[in-house]
C-alpha cells in the first residue's frame, strides 16, 4: 500500500516535470532571433556611437525586450549593453538617420556605444591632492550580439557582428537647415541692397518702440529717475544683447534729456556691458560728466534676491518709466505688478512665451517675442538693419505658405485617402525639408 | 585705439560666430570640441567677472550707508550676512565641522533656512499679483476683454472638479446631445488648439527672428550691443 502511494507520488512528479519542460519547450519556442542584423556606423555623428539594426518580429510587445550584448572579441565573453522593449525604438522613431519613410517603422535602430581604449588623466585639485580619472583615446573595433527576453525565459542569438565608428566631415541630416540657412542669407543680403536704394522702406509700426520716446520724456517733466532691467539671462543669450542694444537707444535719449537711469544688473558680465553701452550714449550725446557707473550696478544672482531688489529700488526711488527687455521667469509679474502700483509708465519685452501675458496685463506696452529682436533695428533706422527686418518679414511669408501647403495636403489626404501624392509624398518631402535636426 | 574698441570686437564676433555655424555641420574634430572648448571659456571667463559683480555690490551699499539713505539699514544687513556667509563657507572643515559648506555647516544652514525660506516668500507673492493682475484684465472694457474673460472661465472651471459636476449634470440630466458644452471638452479644445496654435506662431516668427538678429550681428550689422551708433 505505501509502495503504491510512494509510486503515484513519483509519477505526479514526473507528470509535473513533464508539463513544465513541455509549457517551457513552448514558451522557448515563441522568441525567435530577429533577421537582418547590422551593425552600422551612426550617420552624421561624431564618432561615438554605433547603430544595431534588425527587422521587426511578429509578436512584438511591452512584455517581450530585446537585448544587445557586447565584447571587445568575436569569440570573447559577450555582456549585456542595452535593453529595451520590443516595442520600441523603431527606425521610425530617428528620422534623423532614416527620413519620414513609412517602412522605416519595420525594423528597430537602436545607438550604441563602443568600447573605448582608455587612457588615465591625473588631476591635481587646489588643495594639491592627486586624483586619477580616465579619458578616452579612441574607439575599438567591439562585437555585438542580439538576443531577446521573454519573462525568464531568454534566447541570445549567435551571429556576432562588428563595427567600429568613424567620425564623419559633414552633419547631412542638417543639409536642409544648411540650405535655409544659405537662403536667408541671400534674402538678408538682397533686402539690405534694396533698403540702401530705397532707405525710405515700409516698416509696420511697433507702439512699444515707439513710445520709448514718450517714456523717457515723462521721466525728465517728472523729475524722476528711469529703470531698465536686461532680464534673467547674462549676455551669452540673445535676448540680453537685444536688450542691450535697446538700452543703448534708451541711454542716449536719457543723455539728451538729462534724465537718469538706473539699470541693476542679475550679472556682472551683463553689468560690465551695460556700463560700456551707456557710457558711450553719454560721450556721443555730449555729456560724458553726467554719466554715473554707480546707476549701473550688480544686485544679485539669485531669481528672487534680484527681483525683491529692483522691486525695492521700484518702491522707493518710485521711477516714472520701467524697461523690463530681455528673457523673464517667475519673476515677470512680480517685477511688472510692482511697478504699475508705483504709477510708472511700463514698456516690456520678452520672448518667454509663458511671461507674455502677465506683460500684456501689468504693463502699458509690451513687446511680443520677435519685436524684442526687431526692437534696436526698429529704432536704428539703418538701411543694412532695415534690410534685414525685411528678409526676416519674407521668411515668415515662406513658412506660412509651407503650412498653409501643408494644411491643404494633409486635409486632401483625409478626403482621398486612396491618393498616395496628398499623404505621404509632397507633404512628407515639405515635413522633412522644415525639420530641424 | 578705434581699432581695438570698434573693429577688433568684430572680428572676434565674426571669427566664433562663423566657427559655431561650422561646428553645427560638421561633427569631426577639432570642431566637434570647439562648443565645449568655447562654453568653458565663457565660464572660467564669467567666473572671474563675478569679482567685479562683488565690487559693485559693496561699492553701492557702502555709499548708501556713508550717505546715510534711505534704508541704509539693509545694508548695515546685506553686510553682516555676505561676510558672515564668505567667513563660514572659505573656512576649512578640519578646523571645526561648523565651516565649510558640507550638510550641517553653517553655511549650509544660512541657505537652507534663510536663503531657501527667503525665496520661497518672494515666489509666493507671485500668487497675490496674479489675482490682482487677472482682475485687470478681466475686467469688461471691450469686445477682446470679453472673449478672454469668458474663455478664461470656461478654462478655469474646466479644470476644477465643479467643472465636471456641472458637466455630467449638463449631459446626464438635461441631454446628452449637450456633450459639445461639457466643460471639460471646451477645455481641452481651448488649450490644445487656439492656445497652441498661438504659441507656435509666435515660436516660429521667433525662429526667424532669432536667426536674422544672429546673422546682423555675426556679420557685424548690428553693434549697437557695443556702444555708440550703429
Amino acid at each position: 500500500m505505501i509502495h503504491r502511494k510512494r509510486l503515484y507520488i513519483v509519477l505526479v512528479f514526473f507528470l509535473f516535470l513533464a508539463i513544465s519542460a513541455a509549457l517551457y519547450g513552448q514558451t522557448s519556442g515563441t522568441l525567435t532571433i530577429p533577421t537582418n542584423f547590422q551593425v552600422i556606423d551612426t550617420p552624421s555623428d561624431s564618432g561615438d556611437s554605433l547603430l544595431v539594426i534588425f527587422d521587426k518580429m511578429p509578436g512584438e510587445s511591452k512584455d517581450k525586450s530585446y537585448i544587445i550584448y557586447r565584447s571587445s572579441s568575436q569569440d570573447g565573453a559577450f555582456t549585456e549593453t542595452a535593453r529595451f522593449e520590443s516595442d520600441k525604438e523603431y527606425g521610425s522613431d530617428n528620422a534623423q538617420w532614416f527620413g519620414f519613410k513609412k517602412e522605416n517603422s519595420n525594423f528597430h535602430a537602436y545607438k550604441v556605444s563602443p568600447i573605448w581604449q582608455m587612457k588615465d588623466v591625473k588631476i591635481r585639485s587646489l588643495g594639491g591632492k592627486v586624483e586619477t580619472s580616465q579619458k578616452r583615446v579612441k574607439p575599438l573595433l567591439s562585437y555585438y550580439k542580439i538576443g531577446v527576453m521573454e519573462g525568464i525565459h531568454t534566447l541570445a542569438g549567435t551571429t556576432a557582428l562588428s563595427g567600429i565608428p568613424r567620425e564623419n566631415w559633414f552633419r547631412k541630416d542638417r543639409l536642409n537647415s544648411m540650405f535655409i540657412l544659405i537662403f536667408l542669407f541671400g534674402i538678408v543680403f538682397f533686402f539690405i541692397a534694396q533698403a540702401q536704394r530705397n532707405p525710405n522702406m515700409f516698416l509696420r509700426k511697433i507702439p512699444g518702440i515707439d513710445a520709448v520716446d514718450e517714456a523717457v520724456g515723462r521721466a525728465t517733466e517728472m523729475g524722476k529717475p528711469i529703470l531698465y532691467s536686461t532680464g534673467y539671462y547674462d549676455i551669452s543669450e540673445l535676448s540680453t544683447i537685444c536688450s542691450v542694444s535697446i538700452l543703448a537707444h534708451v541711454a542716449k535719449k536719457v543723455a539728451q534729456y538729462d534724465s537718469r537711469l538706473i539699470v541693476p544688473c542679475k550679472w556682472p558680465v551683463a553689468m560690465t556691458v551695460c556700463q560700456e553701452v551707456v557710457r558711450e550714449a553719454y560721450i556721443n550725446a555730449g555729456r560724458p560728466d553726467a554719466f554715473n557707473p554707480g546707476d549701473i550696478f550688480f544686485i544679485a544672482g539669485e531669481q528672487f534676491s534680484y527681483t525683491i531688489g529692483v522691486d525695492s529700488i521700484m518702491v522707493r526711488e518710485k521711477p516714472a518709466a520701467n524697461f523690463f527687455m530681455g528673457t523673464f521667469a517667475a519673476e515677470a509679474l512680480i517685477l511688472a505688478e510692482t511697478g504699475a502700483a508705483t504709477g510708472a509708465i511700463q514698456i516690456a519685452g520678452t520672448d518667454s512665451n509663458y511671461q507674455i501675458p502677465f506683460f500684456i496685463v501689468a504693463c502699458d506696452y509690451c513687446l511680443i517675442s520677435e519685436e524684442l529682436y526687431a526692437a534696436s533695428a526698429y529704432l536704428g533706422r539703418n538701411p543694412q538693419l532695415i534690410g534685414s527686418l525685411k528678409a526676416q518679414d519674407m521668411g515668415k511669408m515662406i513658412l506660412f505658405l509651407a503650412l498653409l501647403l501643408g494644411t491643404i495636403l494633409l486635409t486632401l489626404a483625409v478626403f482621398f485617402p486612396d491618393v498616395k501624392f496628398f499623404d505621404v509624398g509632397i507633404f512628407n518631402l515639405i515635413k522633412n525639408f522644415f525639420t530641424v535636426r | 585705439m578705434n581699432f581695438l574698441k570698434r573693429r577688433f570686437p568684430i572680428i572676434i564676433v565674426l571669427l566664433t560666430g562663423v566657427l559655431i555655424m561650422i561646428a553645427y555641420y560638421v561633427p569631426h574634430t577639432p570642431f566637434s570640441d570647439f562648443w565645449d572648448g568655447a562654453s568653458k571659456w565663457y565660464q572660467i571667463i564669467a567666473g572671474f567677472t563675478m569679482v567685479l559683480g562683488v565690487v559693485s555690490l559693496v561699492r553701492n551699499h557702502y555709499r548708501k550707508i556713508r550717505e546715510g539713505k534711505q534704508g541704509f539699514g539693509y545694508s548695515i544687513a546685506m553686510f553682516v550676512i555676505m561676510m558672515a556667509t564668505v567667513a563660514f563657507g572659505v573656512l576649512p572643515t578640519e578646523i571645526s565641522p561648523i565651516f565649510g559648506n558640507r550638510s550641517g555647516s553653517v553655511f549650509m544652514w544660512i541657505f537652507e533656512y534663510i536663503n531657501t525660506a527667503a525665496s520661497a516668500t518672494v515666489y509666493s507673492l507671485l500668487a497675490f499679483y496674479i489675482a490682482s493682475a487677472s482682475y485687470r484684465a478681466f475686467r469688461v472694457r471691450s469686445l477682446d476683454a470679453t472673449i478672454m474673460l469668458v474663455t478664461a472661465l470656461v478654462v478655469m472651471v474646466g479644470r476644477v472638479p465643479y467643472g465636471e459636476i456641472f458637466s455630467n449634470y449638463l449631459t446626464d440630466h438635461i441631454g446628452k446631445g449637450l456633450a459639445f458644452l461639457r466643460l471639460d471638452n471646451l477645455t481641452s479644445f481651448l488649450l490644445n488648439y487656439p492656445t497652441v496654435a498661438t504659441r507656435r506662431a509666435i515660436t516660429l516668427g521667433l525662429g526667424l527672428a532669432t536667426v536674422s538678429t544672429s546673422l546682423r550681428i555675426i556679420l557685424g550689422i548690428e553693434k549697437t550691443y557695443m556702444g555708440g551708433d550703429n
